[in-house]
């Protein structure tokens, strides 16, 4: 039997995939257009110049500040973690990333009842000296501390990846060239390091310039707290908007760090005979200094604000019915923006392997504040609302935006590991599908997908962890009376009832936490070579 | 600058994985010592253990006269004064050539720092892009910057763990030749490991092969090639035809023939030939299997009584398959070993 074959048309326009990589590029970017477009509209300015230089010197001095604290933390505990052996190691490992389980504003409710004025430090101080010190970290030198505590696993991640990378000869290469263990450190190792650091640090600003739970409560004016207050308080969205432009400007910039300080790093990787790099013995003292720093770090950033809050909150009876409908709220949000997001994510990295500018544009997304985000969306929907009949007072209207708000902001977080998991498909495997008759999209669904399958699941509980500790977008979107328990935490906190909040902020980071430890454990267990 | 490095009885253990058993071997001054031996043999560690990257479990090793590793001694890598040369080259992707060159000439004033890198750059024929970072550079010139460096600190040994294996073809032998001379000249003793057999008996003055943690023989390449003292020292260098045999008084009992065994001991061995020194002649005691031409030569298989199987390597016009044929054994080219239980 001899068919004659069809021969298709050699005018071969893009694929299904290309298009939908381009339709979730889009989705992801419209937002952000449209907050600049609104910022750009002519109208009448309420925002001053002196205001506007305050807020935006606060975000950047707040910004200068985490940037150094979070990359010398980060950095002293990925070198010490990645370079040597001392007792406690294993468990310090991922215990290091486990901060990133908590919402900023867990940290800062913590840690400003414990240093507040009838608090336990200020207490135990006017007690013992009988004077009491200036110790008020409802302050910007107090939210750089925090936020530095907060934030110092990105640069801590980074730099174990960066050394898991590394061949050890690079390092045995030095020594026999007559170089010591502290000179091998300070000549080979920390220049080595320094895009990974850069590429840390960047991603710790971008935080801190995003962030709003910490920052509004601890009473610090900047550039996010100022476009969630005009929004809110002015109910001016065009001056919410040019309050978040500079924000846009710096998340631009951040993204091109983050990304120019990753390049090379292939080659690097490219090298399969690299040997991992042997661990340094640290005996007798040393080794428990070490463990004591990394204890330390973790208990300052974690379990000691976490702890207090605790403490508070056993002290009242919590609002069971709140939490279980706030609980409920942010698992219906977590399950359909998660699902919205992986899709959008999944079709950039399928379609947009040939067009880098689409994933590029997604992560101009990642960078960019929630609150921007959200006053993207709040222009557009105003109008849509105005004109479709009780649309604004519909519950589903406000979940849409919401939902399409994490998507936008969480696409490039999602593709980075589904990215990564489809590159371990060698394109040998897609062509041998191809081959069997496969068109290109089929390909992708019975072959490459299945087989990304773990990386889809990190994916999914990354998006889940930042949906479920994610503020300002969700203040500021969600449809009336439907409160996730970020958002009760943060209105317990404002009331000044730091008890009941801590009852929604535990339950954040119990959640999170397990969650957290086990992309960690993954992550560092594929930087060793071992895949799934 | 010119010191014999001395491994006496080394061991080390990974946990129950001996990965060097007790290997003695000297490095002499300006002569580059060849270790031989298949991946995981443990010719990798036993480098690393002079160069101090690893502590010794048991043994001594010593530059001239000092001990380096071994009766309580560790000198720690940096102040071996032995060069390195990694089979990735290792250099420091963020310094300029010079600067790799130099890193290791820290006991020296900036000038003659420069002055020295330079002159090992030239030496390398890469002076001309002092300033140019390793990853503009092809594999052989990253092999060469690498060479200079490990130079440059004028050590008192140099090793090289497989430093060409990572280059191809031609340009593999012209770097090879040019970094061993380069090398030579400076006097200092230098240990070569590798797994490639040919590298290992062009290049070497003296070779080492080892197997499974032990060194097996070691002796000028042409005499452990020819006269191998262990059916699996041969086997490590090519292709060998082990024929059972008895022997008695200083004669070889085979199914192929008698041939001449004087002081090997009485009793079962074998009898150790390479394919290229069968010589084929008319008889019938074997038969031919199979003839394949394996470029300039012909690889004829043979069968004989008592499945007794023998490959040889022959020039001119080879047998027809099928045919019988006869062999001729040089005995000047004949190892004899014990049987396969020893």
């Amino acid at each position: 039997m001899s068919l004659p074959l069809r021969a298709r048309s050699d005018r071969r326009g893009p694929s299904p995939l290309a298009w939908a990589a381009l339709l979730a590029a889009l989705v992801a970017i419209a937002p952000l257009a449209a907050a600049v477009m609104t910022a750009l509209q002519p109208g009448a300015h309420s925002l001053t110049a002196p205001t506007f230089l305050r807020y935006a010197g606060a975000s950047a001095a707040l910004a200068a500040m985490v940037a150094v604290g979070a990359t010398v933390l980060g950095a002293a505990a990925g070198v010490l973690v990645g370079l040597h052996r001392f007792p406690g190691r294993g468990l310090m490992a991922w215990l290091l990333a486990a901060p990133l389980a908590a919402p900023t504003f867990v940290l800062a409710y913590g840690y400003a009842d414990l240093f507040d004025v009838a608090g336990p430090i200020q207490s135990s101080l006017r007690g013992a000296l009988g004077v009491s010190p200036d110790l008020n970290v409802r302050s910007l030198w107090g939210a750089g501390l925090i936020l530095s505590l907060a934030f110092y696993p990105y640069v801590y991640l980074t730099v174990r990846a960066a050394l898991a990378h590394q061949s050890a000869s690079t390092l045995e290469a030095a020594r026999t060239l007559g170089a010591t263990r502290a000179q091998t450190l300070r000549r080979i190792i920390l220049p080595l390091l320094r895009p990974a650091l850069a590429a840390g640090a960047a991603l710790a600003v971008m935080e801190t310039l995003a962030d709003y739970g910490a920052v509004s409560f601890l009473g610090v004016q900047t550039l996010t707290t100022g476009v969630v207050r005009a929004w809110s308080v002015f109910g001016s969205t065009a001056e919410a908007a040019r309050l978040a432009l500079p924000l846009v400007g710096a998340a631009a910039v951040l993204l091109w760090i983050e990304r120019r300080s990753r390049q090379g790093r292939v080659s690097d990787a490219a090298r399969a005979k690299a040997t991992p790099l042997a661990l340094e013995p640290l005996g007798g003292w040393r080794g428990l200094a070490a463990l004591v720093f990394c204890v330390g770090l973790i208990g300052l950033g974690l379990a000691l604000p976490l702890g207090w809050l605790a403490h508070q909150g056993l002290s009242v009876e919590p609002d069971t019915a709140a939490l279980v409908r706030a609980g409920r709220n942010v698992l219906i949000l977590a399950v359909l923006g998660g699902a919205l997001t992986l899709g959008l994510a999944t079709a950039l990295a399928l379609g947009g392997r040939r067009t880098p500018f689409l994933t590029r544009l997604a992560g101009l997304g990642y960078a960019t504040p929630g609150a921007v985000m959200a006053v993207g969306l709040l222009a557009p929907a105003g109008f849509l609302w105005r004109g479709v009949e009780g649309a604004a007072q519909g519950l589903g209207a406000g979940v849409l935006l919401l939902v399409l708000a994490y998507a936008s902001r969480l696409t490039a977080a999602a593709l980075e590991p589904i990215g990564a998991g489809l590159e371990r498909v060698t394109p040998a495997m897609a062509h041998a599908a191809r081959s069997l008759g496969e068109s290109e999209t089929g390909a992708a669904l019975r072959v490459e997908l299945p087989m990304a399958r773990g990386a889809l699941l990190t994916a999914a509980l990354l998006v889940f962890i930042d949906i479920l500790k994610e503020l300002p977008a969700t203040v500021m979107l969600r449809p009336f009376g439907f409160d996730t328990l970020a958002v009760i935490a943060d209105r317990y906190a404002k009331d000044e009832r730091l008890a009941q909040a801590a009852w929604p902020s535990l339950l954040i980071v119990l959640i999170a936490a397990p969650v957290v430890i086990w992309l960690n454990r993954q992550v560092s267990r594929t930087a060793r070579g071992v895949t799934q | 600058m010119t010191a014999e490095v001395h491994i006496d009885q080394v061991r080390k253990a990974y946990g129950s994985r001996l990965a060097v058993a007790d290997a003695s071997q000297s490095l002499a001054p300006g002569a580059v010592t060849c270790l031989l031996g298949p991946s995981g043999c443990g010719k990798s560690t036993l480098l690393r253990l002079i160069a101090g990257l690893e502590r010794l479990d048991s043994g001594r090793i010593t530059m001239g006269g000092r001990t380096l590793s071994g009766a309580g001694v560790h000198v720690p890598v940096e102040r071996r004064r032995i060069g390195l040369v990694f089979q990735d080259f290792a250099l420091f992707p963020h310094l300029t050539l010079l600067q790799n060159v130099a890193f290791g000439l820290g006991g020296l004033a900036r000038a003659e720092r420069r002055a020295r890198a330079l002159e090992l750059l030239e030496r390398v024929h890469l002076a001309d892009r002092a300033n140019a970072y390793p990853h503009v550079l092809s594999g052989g010139e990253q092999q060469r910057v690498a060479l200079a460096r490990a130079l440059a600190p004028r050590p008192e040994a140099v090793l090289l763990d497989e430093p060409f294996s990572g280059l191809d073809g031609a340009l593999r032998e012209t770097v090879r030749r040019a970094a061993l001379e380069l090398i030579r000249e400076t006097g200092a003793a230098c240990l070569l490991v590798t797994h490639d057999v040919d590298e290992a008996l062009m290049a070497a003055d003296a070779l080492a092969v080892m197997h499974q943690g032990r060194i097996l023989q070691t002796g000028a390449p042409q005499d452990v090639y020819q006269r191998p003292t262990s059916a699996e020292a041969a086997r490590l260098l090519g292709p060998i035809n082990l024929i059972p045999a008895r022997i008695a008084d200083g004669v070889a009992f085979t199914a192929v023939g008698e041939f001449p065994a004087s002081g090997a001991p009485a009793g079962a061995g074998r009898l150790g030939v390479r394919p290229e020194d069968v010589a084929l002649t008319t008889g019938n005691a074997l038969r031919v299997r199979s003839v394949r031409f394996a470029g300039g030569r012909w690889t004829v298989e043979l069968t004989g009584p008592d499945g007794l199987e023998l490959r040889a390597s022959v020039t001119g016009t080879p047998p027809r398959e099928g045919e019988t044929a006869g062999i001729r054994l040089d005995p000047g080219r004949l190892s004899v070993f014990g049987s396969e239980k020893n």
